[in-house]
């Protein structure tokens, strides 16, 4: 027993060790920031969106455990008055920014993108720059990926989530949506 | 997304179509989704944060990205999310259809 207790203690301190550089790598891309940084509250009462971004800018270097947070842009350039109903405790950034978008007094997106994230109007020209993007066009929120319309894609060759190996072209001879995606 | 998603899944799963993802979390995060949200889809799994080898090679910058490709692995629409995905879906199965 008294091994046991001596020894449980070390063995803790080496999982902490060993599980800390994996941790850490994961933790540098935006979209994991925006899942980890907790913000201990979040209100904003009537104030301007430049001015609100800039706050949820700091809030989010200074509760980032690296002091790194995430760079939040604005592109709208519309006065636009956030006002949160109720204040909120304990919310992740990523939640933030989508009631940030929706306390708005006018309509926002926001997109995550490689190294930032751009918050944008949700009006007629931004919906324009999503059709221009839909047929083939250049611009507009995460459009620039590599295959345009009209052209035949690469074929993929990976993993499942399971391990198993299967190929894009498998599915060659089916309507496919391919769906990049991230749980945030 | 999910829900959305996970009906349009449902609705065409006896027509020749599949929602083919791309993941970019973590591999226990990714299965926690699958898990949580019951998601019925494949994804290739692209090494566990964005930036990964199939997001590179296909220049995948923002999330989501959607491309919906006919039978051919042509692309055909981009980024189109919700009811228009669904509209993009149904157009290229009537298409498919009407040229058997």
């Amino acid at each position: 027993m008294k091994h046991l207790l001596r020894l449980f203690p070390v063995a803790l301190v080496g999982l902490g060790f060993a599980a800390a550089p994996t941790a850490r790598a994961a933790d540098a891309s935006v979209p994991a920031k925006l899942r980890q940084i907790q913000l201990p509250q979040l209100a904003f009462d009537g104030v301007p969106l430049a001015e609100a971004v800039k706050l949820l800018n700091e809030a989010a270097k200074t509760a980032d455990p690296d002091k790194a947070g995430v760079r939040i842009e604005s592109t709208v350039t519309d006065a636009v008055t956030i006002k949160t109903r109720a204040p909120m405790a304990n919310v992740s950034l990523g939640t933030a920014l989508a009631m940030l978008c929706a306390s708005a007094d006018k309509p926002l997106i926001y997109q995550i993108q490689a190294d930032k994230v751009v918050i944008l109007p949700r009006n007629a020209a931004t919906i324009a720059a999503a059709k221009a993007v839909a047929s083939g066009g250049a611009g507009g929120a995460g459009g620039d990926s590599r295959f345009s319309v009209g052209e035949t894609v690469d074929d993929i060759e990976g993993e499942d989530l399971n391990g198993a190996k299967f190929k894009l072209s498998d599915y060659r001879g089916k309507v496919v949506v391919l769906d990049f995606w991230g749980d945030w | 997304m999910y829900p959305h998603e996970r009906s349009l899944v449902q609705r065409m799963k006896d027509k020749p179509f599949a929602l083919i993802g791309v993941n970019s979390d973590p591999k226990d995060k990714a299965l926690g989704a699958v898990k949580r949200e019951n998601l019925t889809w494949r994804s290739f799994w692209d090494g566990g944060s964005p930036g990964g080898p199939i997001a590179k090679a296909w220049n995948v910058r923002g999330w989501p990205t959607i491309y919906v490709l006919d039978a051919k692995g042509v692309v055909r629409y981009k980024n189109v999310r919700g009811e228009a995905m669904d509209r993009a879906v149904e157009a290229l199965l009537k298409e498919m259809a009407e040229t058997k």
